[in-house]
């Protein structure tokens, strides 16, 4: 009888309380909007699953091998997070090898002045990052730097670069705060456009910006060597994702090594992705995220992304008063990367005013600097709070 | 090698990540300069870096434009001899026709 009540304890069905039931209902959601909705299914999709099954009790399947005193005692989660991110953090940066393979930076070289773009849109991250800081004037003990910084990074709306941080600086909110970014990145069409709107008028939003030139093979090869060299000159932190970044995009403009190409963009890129988003998943356990610190996060994430978008436009705004040629300022919206989802809603906002305006080209621009920029804000984050 | 040295907050308090506002009033002070640097080191940085990669893009264009627009004026002058000496073989050709024909009509009037 005593073996029965043993087994019956050692069952999850007699351990789940109501926290961990909320927590499945969260991971059945975010599978049903991937599936259903399509929303950013790539991420969204892994980690639901994730959340699944880290909430069903004693599974063990995230015990880190710092927890567990050894790998042998560990879960496959908790290995992939303490290897994969938290200890050598080599996802991220895989993750970024694959991005490069698949980025183009044409639209950047051919308008150089939508880096500008890219630039402003950054404030978002500063502004989350002392929003973050500002709380602890309410409430004492709130957020340290390095959570500050974690959290304000995901106003730069690049999932791989928040996670790369977070794991460095605060792998304890790294869960929450790669899950907010995604989730608001998979929101974009939803955040963005009422901003869009409300920042802009009509005759601006039909602004119908030059052709760009062509921009040759041999300038997209230079370029971003060129970018390298200079970035981790200057920060040589953000040395990880931005090498992988532009050891892929050599890769696929050299032309001369298509397998790897491939290799990055899709096989590297999709082990990379599964690996990142189940494990990322499996860090939202009901005890760590059923806490204020959450929400709060949730609202300045938010936050970032709000003024990551309205600094954006104003400062596309800003630069027409000096412009011959002006600049859509839907296009600004576009700097805080969430690539492509960011530009495709510039094109389209710009669609709906004038059907013949096609933005897309031009917002892919702001959209590519983006990421380099929240990258090196990461790098810098990184140099002076790690 | 040559190293910069500064009294950063973070040599007053410890490790700045482990910092947190409210916690005591010498802590918050430095955690407040320690935010403030890093804001203006941060968004300075990524400004500047950003700045310069637009300089080097708009140099590059530059560049790429006048070599296209050298070769094309090159390709271009190297078509206006082509032609010229289409020209000349065209008017040789026709020259020789007409003293042929000449030939061929003085001929006939014999």
């Amino acid at each position: 009888m005593s073996e029965l009540v043993d087994f019956l304890n050692s069952t999850g069905l007699l351990n789940i309380d109501w926290r961990d039931a909320i927590m499945l209902a969260v991971g059945l959601v975010l599978v049903f909007l991937a599936i259903t909705k399509q929303w950013e299914p790539y991420e969204l999709l892994p980690i639901g699953l994730g959340i699944l099954i880290v909430n069903l009790p004693l599974t063990g399947i995230a015990i880190s091998p710092s927890e567990s005193g050894g790998t042998q005692g560990a879960g496959i989660f908790g290995v992939i997070f303490h290897y994969g991110l938290s200890f050598w953090n080599i996802l991220p940066p895989v993750i970024f090898l694959g991005i490069g393979a698949l980025t183009d930076f044409g639209p950047l070289i051919s308008n150089p002045k939508t880096l500008l773009l890219g630039a402003a849109a950054q404030i978002g991250i500063f502004v989350a990052f002392w929003g973050a800081l500002g709380l602890n004037f309410f409430a004492a003990d709130t957020f340290s730097l390095g959570e500050a910084a974690s959290i304000g990074i995901i106003g730069g709306a690049d999932g791989p670069t928040t996670i790369f941080l977070s794991a460095n600086l605060a792998p304890d909110i790294l869960g929450i705060t790669a899950v907010i970014a995604y989730t608001y990145m998979a929101a974009v069409p939803f955040i963005q456009p009422p901003i869009m709107k409300l920042l802009t008028t009509k005759k601006e939003r039909s602004i119908v910006m030059k052709p760009v030139r062509e921009v040759s093979k041999t300038e997209k090869m230079i370029f971003p060597i060129i970018a390298l060299i200079i970035i981790l000159l200057v920060v040589p932190r953000a040395a990880p994702l931005i090498s992988m970044l532009v050891v892929g995009n050599i890769f696929k403009e050299s032309g001369v090594v298509p397998r790897l190409t491939s290799a990055a963009s899709n096989e590297l890129l999709n082990i990379a992705t599964i690996l990142l988003m189940l494990t990322v998943g499996t860090q939202l356990q009901a005890d760590l995220v059923f806490r204020l610190e959450t929400v709060l996060i949730l609202v300045l994430g938010l936050v970032a992304f709000a003024a990551g978008t309205t600094g954006g436009i104003l400062f596309a705004k800003f630069m027409n008063l000096f412009l011959k040629d002006k600049i859509n300022p839907l296009i600004g919206s576009a700097g805080v990367s969430a690539v492509p989802m960011a530009a495709r809603i510039s094109h389209h906002m710009g669609q709906q005013e004038n059907p013949n305006n096609f933005l897309l080209h031009h917002a892919l621009g702001p959209n590519v600097a983006g990421v380099i920029g929240s990258a090196v804000v990461a790098g810098v984050f990184l140099s002076l709070i790690g | 090698m040559m190293e910069l040295h500064f009294d950063s907050p973070s040599l007053v308090a410890g490790n700045p990540n482990n910092l947190k506002f409210g916690s005591n009033g010498a802590i918050s002070e430095a955690l407040i300069n320690q935010s403030l640097i890093t804001t203006a080191i941060g968004a300075g940085t990524t400004v500047c870096l950003l700045i310069i990669l637009m300089i080097v893009s708009f140099l590059m264009g530059w560049v790429s434009t006048t070599f296209t627009s050298l070769t094309s004026k090159t390709s271009q002058d190297d078509e206006s001899d082509k032609a010229d000496e289409n020209r000349a073989r065209a008017a040789v050709v026709v020259a020789s026709i007409l003293k042929s024909s000449k030939e061929y009509d003085r001929g006939n009037s014999n």
